[in-house]
């Protein structure tokens, strides 16, 4: 992983995943797993190459290491412990996750963070610390939703049921509200220099690792 | 302006109620953004939910029926039933009777569009033209055909006619129905005593007016007639003043305008629900990306507009103009090849007994006319519901009077076809016809059914032949051809490829009583009569309505899918239940139906105060809520309102009871002879034991009180008043006081003065009836004409040598469409 992003230098990678309670969701699939399987394939990948590697599970209540520096089979410890961790009614503020990072981490590191980023991050600092790239864990349904009528919406980080009534006009405000958020969000991304990829739940996480590595390596 | 059931409002909140405490029962949607989605939101009038909120409030309204009250005076004129009797002897020939009495009728009948009118005419015997009916162009048909001689002629069966003449109209003790007579010679059949047919007359309340014309008619006979069942008679030497005379009965027979005062709402339940449609309609347009909304709110509307719309409104008022009710005609094959024996026992017999059946079939409200046809058609009777005169009429018909070689199908259809089109009711109204016969010998009947299809008209088929086929028996054996060769007669297949090509269903020589009843079903569901149509009141039509709210509440797709009126997914179904479960309490909330119901239920579980509370509660009048009304406040105790309810009752299926129950009331408020007198008049409409006994237990009584009367009259000059001495303790309870002993004591006086009045009458009519009987030479007809003797005569007068009338139809060609009846 190392290698193939900054050959040039021995970083460390660190892979950060700020699991909130949003993760649980998931029209296809929830986005969580998606997140386990691109953590379990990073880390799988570092092993392989006998890279040191971190993973940090992130909350706002319990952030934690996962593996130490010098564990072998991360890749395996890994997959389990984050297929037993349950992301709902958790939650993650942008900004204790960013501070957190910037304490525990001293040494240049290459961080991968994984999230669904639904409101943008202020990543300016951390950029100019560390090599940041950013996997954007993300869903269909929550950029379109199919919801129409009076709901009962359950909110996956407070665990709280509220009636709400969609009618197509709120709809259409969602999804424009939606896209100015991620655009505003992508510009930032650019400007600060951090690579991202958006990866849907209905795509093969593999394939879009694989084009993520690809493109990074050139 | 009030609303009728205002307690609907009260289910306004049951959404929010639903959306509080339901929510558990379905499962919550994960979304995680929820903050957003909020804050997208748009105004907060215009949000979905607030407007599905006011869609299910405008509903409500409709439901709570708004309503403006007026109360409205309704006049109408109640409607006779007449019976026209017309002397068809040869010497009515003289002067021009006939014809101007045949000129005046025809007056009469034009003057009085409203009444139904019967023909009869009488010579040798009495037999009947026309039935009861309506049709007045049917029935000047039938008079214009009429001639002298067709009764036979030599003789006047006067007796006769009188006695058919009460069997032309029904029980008119209402006063609604009366004879008009007009004849010029005096009885000489002599088969029947006048006093039988005076008996006959008098019982079912019919006034004859009686018109002698010319010099030869006896005076002291018609002004017996008259005067004995309460009409008038007329002398008229000059027969062009007969008009005179009809107009002086018909303005004497005119009924009064009768005013009713009715409770009429005017409706305001369209506003709110097309608010209600108009922002379904918003809605829709708000949801117009979304299939399955457009499906909901297409289902919605469509539910609401058959409620509204599609249920008739009892309040709107009567379309203008009358709508003719439906008429079938029934044409009978009279031609010699019905005597055929393959339909046992032959043909024509085979088609009167079952014409018999299918007219006990047909619903009542369908008007009948029947028709006979061999080388030509003939007119029997025209549109009527009397079925009893028609089944009379076929039962007597006889075609051995006329010429029965060939048969004149296309005439026939043309004449159905020209007679259906002046009845026509409408556009779209339909016209059945039903042939009962063998199918003639044409080859085919093409331009026939041509016609018929052109107009419309269906033709049904009693087919009386097999395709076997039968000999015909003639006078002269059975019939051959020029060849010597016996002749077979089958069915035609002309016949039926005429039936099948107009529509209509061909029954093959039925063999049981079901498959001619569900052929007379079929007819009548063609028709559209025989109950078929529900008679809906604003009250079902609401209920309806309801039913089509809660089925809109629960949503066609599926259980995460929200609905369109009132899209919570977690309380939809709840609510759609909670919605239906105020139904009963709708269908049953205070309104007559309610009240009704509950003040029956009440009388079933003898809580009469209760039931008497709802009966009062009742607005329409109705003479059997009169009647329960009555029997409830006799069953408390209260005979004298009790009796003033039952007098209040008109109808004719009530008044034996009113009268058995009214002489309950006198018996109970102790006036024997008034009892009786009611016990007697309830034994005119029905021989009952109970009446009967009561009617021995009210003679008792009258007895015990006369003796008593007496006795105190005794006691009176040897004892003390009250001493008690020589009565019983409980004798003495039973003892009226003075004013109550006075009462009886008058009643009693007048009761026997009226006894010896009409014992005196009785008397002097046996004496008249004997003289009659001595001057016209009959024998027959005792004083007191008791039931037995009576039956005797109506058996005598069933088996008479009367003939239907077959009155011809003329067709100037076999193409020509001959005038409507």
């Amino acid at each position: 992983v190392v290698n193939l992003t900054q050959p040039s230098h021995r970083l460390e990678a660190k892979l950060v995943y700020a699991c909130g309670g949003t993760m649980a969701y998931g029209s296809i699939r929830p986005k969580h797993e998606t997140a386990v399987e691109l953590l379990t394939l990073l880390a799988g990948i570092a092993e392989a190459a006998h890279d040191r590697i971190e993973a940090m599970l992130y909350d706002d209540e319990t952030p934690r290491w996962l593996s130490s520096r010098r564990s072998r089979r991360i890749a395996e410890n890994l997959y389990h412990t984050l297929a037993e961790h349950d992301p709902f009614k958790r939650r993650v503020t942008p900004r204790r996750c960013v501070d957190s990072l910037l304490e525990e981490l001293p040494r240049r590191s290459l961080l991968y963070l994984l999230g669904d980023f639904l409101e943008p991050w202020d990543l300016e600092e951390l950029s100019a610390r560390h090599e940041v790239v950013l996997l954007m864990v993300r869903d269909p349904g929550e950029e379109h939703p199919n919801l129409r009528g009076s709901q009962r919406i359950l909110d996956p980080v407070t665990g709280q049921t509220r009636e709400m009534e969609i009618d197509p006009t709120a709809l259409r405000g969602y999804k424009t509200e939606r896209y100015r958020l991620d655009r505003e969000f992508s510009l930032r991304l650019r400007k600060w220099g951090i690579p991202w990829r958006r990866i849907g739940t209905d795509e093969d996480p593999v394939d879009a690792l694989a084009q993520l590595l690809r493109r990074e390596a050139l | 302006m009030t609303l009728l059931h205002p307690w609907v409002l009260l289910l306004l909140p049951l959404p929010w109620i639903c959306s509080r405490f339901c929510w558990r029962l379905a499962p919550a949607t994960l979304f995680p953004d929820p903050e957003l989605l909020k804050r997208s939101a748009g105004h907060p009038l215009l949000s979905t939910r607030l407007l599905h909120r006011l869609v299910y409030a405008l509903v409500l309204l409709v439901l709570a029926d708004p309503v403006t009250r007026h109360g409205v005076t309704v006049t109408e004129r109640p409607a006779y039933r007449i019976a026209l009797l017309l002397d068809d002897s040869r010497s009515m020939e003289e002067d021009q009777r006939f014809t101007r009495a045949k000129a005046a009728m025809e007056r009469f009948i034009l003057a009085r569009p409203d009444d139904a009118l019967a023909l009869g005419i009488f010579a040798d015997y009495a037999t009947v033209a026309s039935p009861l009916t309506r049709d007045h162009t049917g029935l000047l048909g039938v008079l214009h055909r009429l001639e002298t001689g067709m009764a036979g002629g030599r003789e006047t069966a006067l007796y006769e006619a009188l006695w058919r003449g009460a069997d032309l109209l029904e029980d008119e003790r209402s006063r609604r129905g009366f004879v008009v007579l007009i004849t010029d010679g005096l009885d000489t059949v002599g088969n029947l005593p006048l006093s039988v047919a005076l008996e006959r007359l008098e019982k079912r309340g019919i006034r004859v007016y009686a018109v002698g014309v010319g010099d030869d008619y006896r005076r002291d006979v018609l002004q017996r007639i008259a005067r004995e069942t309460g009409g008038a008679f007329y002398a008229v030497s000059n027969p062009e003043a007969l008009p005179k005379i009809l107009e002086q009965i018909d303005s004497r027979e005119k009924s009064p305008l009768e005013e009713k005062r009715l409770q009429r709402y005017t409706h305001y339940d369209t506003w709110p629900i097309a608010a209600a449609s108009i922002l379904t309609l918003f809605l829709l347009w708000r949801s117009r990306q979304d299939r399955r909304e457009l499906l909901r709110a297409t289902i919605l509307l469509s539910l609401l507009g058959s409620s509204l719309w599609l249920v008739p409104d009892s309040q709107s008022p009567p379309p203008e103009g009358k709508k003719a009710p439906p008429t079938l005609g029934i044409a009978l094959d009279l031609s010699r090849s019905m005597e055929a024996k393959d339909c046992p026992p032959n043909r024509l017999s085979r088609a009167i007994h079952d014409t018999e059946i299918l007219l006990k079939a047909l619903p009542p409200d369908l008007s009948v006319s029947l028709l006979g046809f061999a080388r030509q058609p003939y007119l029997i009777a025209p549109p009527t519901r009397d079925r009893e005169r028609l089944i009379f009429l076929l039962r007597h018909l006889d075609p051995s009077a006329i010429d029965r070689e060939g048969t004149a199908y296309p005439a026939l259809i043309d004449h159905l076809i020209g007679s259906m089109e002046s009845n026509r009711s409408g556009a779209d109204s339909k016209e059945a016809a039903l042939i009962v016969g063998d199918g003639g010998e044409a080859e085919s009947y093409r331009e026939s059914e041509r016609k018929a299809k052109r107009a419309g008209l269906r033709l049904y088929g009693l087919a009386m032949a097999t395709e076997r086929g039968a000999p015909v028996p003639t006078p002269d054996g059975l019939m051959k051809d020029e060849r010597g060769r016996l002749v077979l007669s089958r069915l035609n297949p002309a016949f039926v490829s005429l039936i099948d090509a107009t529509g209509g269903t061909l029954l093959r020589c039925p063999t049981t009583k079901d498959e001619l009843n569900s052929f007379a079903g079929e007819i009548a569901r063609y028709l559209g009569t025989g109950g078929n149509e529900i008679q809906r009141d604003d009250h079902t039509r609401h209920i309806l309505l309801w039913i089509a709210v809660s089925i809109m509440l629960i949503p066609a797709t599926r259980w995460k899918k929200p609905s369109l009126l009132y899209p919570l997914p977690a309380t939809r179904y709840p609510l759609a239940l909670l919605f239906l479960c105020t139904l009963p309490i709708y269908a049953y909330s205070p309104s007559d139906s309610w009240h009704l119901h509950r003040a029956e239920s009440a009388a079933k579980s003898g809580e009469c105060n209760a039931s008497l509370f709802h009966y009062r509660q009742i607005e329409a009048s109705d003479d059997r809520i009169l009647y329960n009304r009555a029997n409830l406040l006799y069953r408390l105790g209260e005979y004298r309102k009790a009796a003033s309810l039952y007098r209040q009752i008109e109808a004719p299926a009530l008044q034996h009871a009113r009268y058995h129950n009214l002489g309950n009331c006198m018996i109970r408020l102790g006036k024997p002879a008034t009892a009786l007198r009611y016990y007697r008049a309830a034994l005119k409409f029905a021989d009952d034991p109970d009446t009967r006994t009561n009617l021995a237990i009210a003679a008792d009584q009258l007895k015990k009180i006369q003796k008593r009367q007496s006795r105190k009259a005794l006691g009176s000059s040897d004892r003390r008043p009250g001493s008690g001495e020589g009565i019983s303790e409980w004798e003495r309870e039973e003892l009226p006081d003075e004013t109550k002993l006075k009462e009886a004591e008058s009643m009693d006086r007048k009761h026997r003065a009226n006894l010896a009045a009409r014992s005196e009458a009785r008397r002097s009519r046996i004496e008249k009836s004997a003289t009659d009987r001595e001057k016209n030479g009959t024998a027959g007809g005792n004083e007191e004409l008791p039931s037995v003797a009576m039956r005797h005569w109506r058996k005598k007068m069933e088996g008479g040598r009367l003939r239907t009338l077959l009155l011809p139809i003329e067709t100037e060609g076999e193409h020509d469409v001959p005038k409507p009846w």
